[in-house]
């Protein structure tokens, strides 16, 4: 499949959809009959659900109150029909897409009476600012729409909040409704009339899921048509909740790969690939600092303990200014706050992990605190075991997350947050290993004033593995490490109603230990310490986003990045064959070389209609740290290595085109992206290199060049009871490297030319909740030997072509269900089962070529497979 | 590696091995030359064989009608052919430290390589005891790395006269001269128990020292080529003969220890 083909393919699709009508229905454009005797306003509500494609949204006790209600209409407007009904009962209703939202109104307030005639005369403006949070929790909320809409004229605009619930817009002088929306909360609606700046913090309360059987979920919160932000993936913990996963532990980095560009790695891999990128080439951050390594027990799971996670947020393409430092991603994970109303406690014991989560206000409304944990306890299986080998070894992880943040006063906010995680594995207090990652944020909030906002943050973030042998007269340690300090200044600046500027900088110092061995007088080993590597990475960056037209908004930015190489230390010039020429000798507080890149980023997005919208970017990325791994599976051991005056900086461009639209008044979303990549200074291994060895790294090192393209299909359901998603890749990706495949374009290792995941829950009643996923993709690309041959009485293998074979496709159902036990005021609580690869597919995780077992005279293909049916079944508690 | 061990048997628990066809394609022949001449008497031989499609049996016929020399010190030597692909003459004993030149002309193509024998490394004693990792009985080898010199070793084993195809090489980069305990440990996943040490074997490990490009060619053909390594990239081994051959030429030292295990 070529370039040309998929793009004719992309607009073929395109002109398809762009001729489906797609306008919301207005109320008072559906006529209907109904007759209502003496009955139940909540019965009435049901009929109208059932005979328009409206839902209410209300609180029950709203709806209750009202049991006698009376009408006869015929072919009246729903609009008409609803005033009646609710005519003496003081609820408002309002049209929120295919939503009708219910409101009662305070005897005291009358809404009508605050309509005032804007001048237009005098175009003064004011703005209005403030922040979003739960109201039961006190967490500020990311990403809730605020829509101002004038009373008086049909303008309207829109914006989202921030990281940290934040909102600014500034408008003219006027009275507009605001409607600030959000996933799985109410719509709530505020009127202001706008003569001066506005301060206003808007608490939120749960979607009201009380007109039972028509369980509305909040629709209106998809993804923004409007924004010219593109390739962007979110998630919150309520949406992954239900989705079945391997043992039953949620795990966000797990549920993103079954979105469109995002590829597993295989089966008991935590590693992923975004658009034809290598695993090493996602920028994972946890609350701001990069976790070097997001695996644990050799990648079956994540770091993320999904109790102390809030949203997790993936950028495919067209990353924002204030990223960078990666080629193919960013996956920003941010911690819960914690709750500073009230003490709450969560968790879960599953079959091989459990779970505790505490959070409460230290001082309520100021300042609140959580505390999350989680231990397997792998190992307590392995000691039933009969083999030795298997029951004396020691196998567990741990994670810890605490975070804590202070309202200083109404302008500054801090928050605190911690990770620190660990993997064990050791054999018999004989050897072993241990490794992880500690990450801790410190940040400031600032709101200077209503248009301007400022995060500082400082960051500390490190990863580390500890190889111990404690064999009597053979005893050694291994240890290596990288870790950053990072500082990290954002202000956000809300121009005007047409501009929102971003600009900022930061300054990270690595240091990377690539080893240190410390061994006893007497073991077969020196001690020995890899040299050190520092550098500092720094990057200034400045955007905009400009609302052109009511149609029309551009983000253009610039990212400034230079990365040095700080003394001391050796360097090397190197001949192509490896053989290193000479040696050139640093102290501390030289300067090495420095490499500085200037990374544009370019985003528009045109809105045809109120349903549709078309997008492109383009991107410039670039990667300074590279992970050089020579193996199929991640393991701990694999090595950061930083840019040197022979490793350049690796540098991707990518172009990206999507399509995007909303069916069935919203109830469905269908997104369509295409993109064409390339990277520049990509790196592999040579053929038969030695990893672990006091070399010069770069003396095993090959360097080239990548191409990756493909169009990522996505189909939404996001309201009903049944909500999922259909996604489809198809995409190519390919290295050219000098010294492999005779410098010749072969397929990277990850190209996998078409990937499909289907993804469905359904609430079946108010105790049950059904899930399944699906997912298909082409095997990746390997290497196979084509012929053999013998040595010394051995037979071995011959290859010809790197990666020109194909793994069997994989394929693999889970299954999953979720019972909500019985719940009392303060206490709530579920059983989840789940059941992974559910019809038991053999997948190959590797294949592997032998001497005939059987028959020493043949040769044999073995496939290894990991997992056939894998139930599980967890306990989940709140209180 | 013990981690790799570790990670094995994590595997193994929960995997589940099937032999499968997998389509393969047929790749031209290739000359595969092994060449060797140590410091013992009579032990100069050089085999040349082919390689085969994967699809093809075991067997390997050595190939005749060529011309095989050996040069040391402007001294050429040529090695008749003693039987069917095998090349050998009983006059030439290797001296460490000194560099032989191999040639061999088939058809009309030439192949050569020049290896340097080092000096030897005295093998001080072998054990067997029950492995850290497993509750099977490994060989631990025991030697004096000699200080400030690049070393490579490279050991087989024999159980009952059956040579153990795991290859056991090393080189002193993290081990310059320390006395080097080093358990000759391998994972048997085959049928065949007699790999396995038992009580009441006879063991013998013969101990190679070699330079460092028959080292590499080991070190490679260990990691890219056995057909079940982890490597994301299995290749061809680094040989250190040209002309675009399979197979290596090796100047190296041998000496030998046997035990009977109790």
């Amino acid at each position: 499949m070529n370039k040309k083909t998929i793009t004719t393919v992309f607009l073929a699709l395109a002109a398809t959809l762009l001729t489906l009508r797609a306008a919301a229905q207005d109320i008072s454009q559906v006529k209907l009959t109904v007759l209502f005797k003496h009955n139940s306003l909540k019965h009435a509500l049901r009929t109208i659900e059932v005979m328009s494609p409206f839902k209410f949204v209300a609180r029950a006790e709203d709806v209750d109150a009202v049991q006698d209600v009376s009408l006869e209409a015929d072919s009246q407007p729903l609009d008409k029909i609803l005033q009646q009904l609710l005519k003496g009962h003081n609820i408002q209703f309002k049209q929120v897409g295919k939503n009708i939202v219910l409101k009662k109104v305070e005897e005291k307030r009358t809404v009508s009476s605050i309509i005032v005639p804007a001048s237009y005369t005098a175009p003064e403006k004011y703005t209005i600012s403030g922040t979003i949070r739960a109201q039961k929790t006190g967490e500020t909320i990311i990403g809730a729409t605020i829509r101002a809409g004038s009373t008086v004229s049909s303008f309207f605009t829109a914006t989202v909040s921030n990281e940290y619930g934040f909102y600014s817009l500034t408008l003219p002088r006027g009275a507009y409704h605001l409607e600030i929306s959000t996933v799985g909360m109410a719509t709530v609606a505020h009127d202001v009339r706008l003569d001066s700046n506005i301060v206003l913090d808007v608490p939120m309360t749960a979607a009201a899921a009380d007109l039972q059987e028509v369980t509305v979920r909040a629709t209106t919160t998809g993804r923004s048509l409007k924004s010219p932000q593109m390739g962007v993936e979110r998630m919150t913990m309520a949406e992954i909740k239900n989705i079945p996963v391997i043992f039953g532990e949620k795990d966000v980095l797990k549920t993103i790969q079954l979105l469109p560009g995002i590829k597993s790695a295989g089966d008991g891999n935590a590693g992923f690939y975004v658009r034809g990128g290598g695993a090493d080439q996602n920028l994972i951050l946890l609350d701001e600092a990069t976790v070097y390594n997001p695996s644990h027990l050799l990648g079956f799971f994540s770091t993320f303990n999904s109790d102390a996670i809030k949203n997790i947020v993936v950028y495919k393409g067209g990353m924002p200014a204030q990223y960078g430092g990666r080629l193919s991603s960013v996956v920003d994970v941010k911690m819960n706050e914690g709750n500073n109303q009230d003490y709450s406690a969560s968790g879960g014991i599953g079959l091989i992990a459990s779970r505790l989560n505490v959070e409460g206000p230290i001082q309520k409304d100021r300042s609140s605190f959580l505390i999350s944990g989680r231990r397997t306890y792998a190992d307590l299986f392995l000691r039933l075991s009969n083999d030795t080998t298997i029951n004396r070894s020691r196998l567990y992880f741990y994670d810890l997350n605490a975070k804590m943040n202070f309202k200083l006063s109404g302008r500054d906010r801090l928050y605190l947050s911690g990770y620190f995680g660990r993997d064990v594995l050791s054999q018999d207090n004989l050897a072993g290993i241990n490794w992880g990652n500690t990450t801790a944020t410190a940040r400031w909030n600032h709101v200077f004033n209503s248009r301007w906002f400022s995060n500082t943050s400082l960051i500390y973030s490190n990863y580390d593995f500890r190889i111990t042998n404690k064999e009597a007269g053979n005893e050694f340690n291994i240890i290596s490490q990288i870790k950053d300090w990072n500082l990290k200044e954002d202000v956000q600046w809300y121009a005007g109603s047409m501009h929102t500027v971003n600009i900022g900088f930061n300054a990270i110092h690595h240091t990377i230990r690539p080893g240190e061995i410390t061994a006893n007088k007497d073991a077969g080993i020196n001690s020995l310490t890899f040299p050190r590597r520092y550098s500092l990475e720094s990057a200034a960056y400045i955007t905009d986003t400009w609302k052109a037209t009511g149609q029309l908004s551009f983000t253009y930015g610039l990212r400034f990045s230079a990365f040095s190489i700080l003394g001391k230390g050796d360097y090397y010039n190197i001949d192509p064959s490896g053989k290193i020429l000479d040696t050139m000798h640093y102290g501390s507080g030289d300067v090495v070389k420095t490499y500085f890149n200037l990374e544009p980023r370019v985003a528009a997005a045109w809105q045809l209609n109120g349903s549709t919208s078309l997008k492109a970017a383009y991107v410039r990325n670039t990667q300074n740290l590279h992970l050089v791994s020579n193996s199929t599976t991640s393991s701990p051991t694999d090595r950061w290595v930083a840019n040197t005056n022979i490793i350049r900086p690796e540098i991707s461009d990518q172009v990206s085109l999507g399509y995007y639209k909303d069916l069935a008044e919203g109830k469905w979303e269908l997104t369509v992206e295409t993109y064409y990549k390339t990277m520049q200074h990509q790196i592999d291994y040579k053929n038969g290199a030695n990893i672990y060895t006091n070399e010069p790294i770069e003396t095993q090192l090959l360097f080239g060049k990548g191409r990756a393209y493909g169009i990522e299909w996505l189909l939404k359901k996001r309201a009903g009871r049944f909500t999922g998603w259909l996604s489809y890749t198809l995409s190519k990706t390919e290295r050219k490297i000098d010294g492999i495949n005779d410098g010749q374009w072969y397929n990277a290792r990850q190209d996998r030319t078409h990937e499909v995941a289907i993804v469905g829950t359904y609430q079946l009643n108010k105790k049950w909740t059904l899930s399944a996923d699906w997912v298909f993709y082409t095997g990746d690309a390997v290497t196979f030997p084509s012929g053999k041959y013998i040595v010394d009485g051995n037979v071995y293998f011959l290859y010809t072509k790197r990666n020109a074979y194909r793994m069997p496709s994989y394929h693999r159902l889970d299954l999953g269900a979720t019972l909500q036990l019985k719940q009392r005021k303060k206490f709530s609580s579920e059983l989840n089962f789940s059941l992974y690869n559910a019809y038991g597919r053999q997948n190959a995780y590797q294949i592997t070529f032998r001497q005939g077992k059987d028959d020493p005279n043949k040769t044999e293909a073995v496939r290894l497979s990991l997992f056939s049916f894998i139930p599980s079944i967890s306990y989940n508690f709140k209180f | 590696m013990r981690f790799a061990c570790i990670c094995f048997i994590l595997i193994s628990l929960a995997g589940c091995q099937k032999v499968i066809n997998v389509n393969l394609n047929n790749t031209s022949t290739k000359y595969v030359i092994v060449g060797k001449i140590t410091d013992q008497p009579g032990e100069c031989q050089v085999y040349i064989t082919r390689t085969k499609n994967f699809s093809e049996d075991n067997q390997f016929p050595g190939v005749s009608g060529a011309t095989v020399t050996v040069e040391n010190n402007g001294i050429v030597t040529s090695l008749p052919e003693t039987g069917t692909g095998v090349y050998s003459t009983g006059s030439l004993t290797g001296k460490p430290g000194q560099t032989y030149a191999l040639t061999v002309h088939i058809g009309n193509e030439t192949f050569s390589s020049i290896s340097t024998m080092p000096q030897p490394v005295n093998l001080d004693s072998i054990y067997v005891k029950t492995g850290a990792l497993s509750n099977k009985k490994y060989v631990t080898v025991v030697y004096k790395d000699p200080p400030g010199i690049a070393n490579y070793y490279h050991f087989i084993q024999y159980v009952n006269d059956h040579m153990e195809p795991t290859i056991f090489v090393s080189d002193d980069e993290f081990t310059d001269g320390r006395t080097v305990k080093s358990e000759l440990n391998f994972s048997n996943d085959t049928n065949n128990s007699a790999r396995d040490i038992k009580s009441g074997d006879s063991v013998r490990i013969e101990m190679i020292c070699n330079d460092s490009a028959v080292y590499k060619y080991w070190y490679t053909l260990y990691n890219g080529a056995t057909g079940a390594s982890q490597s994301a990239s299995p290749s061809n081994p680094v040989s250190n003969i040209s002309g675009g051959v399979m197979g290596y030429f090796s100047a190296q030292t041998v000496q030998w220890k046997g035990i009977r295990v109790e």
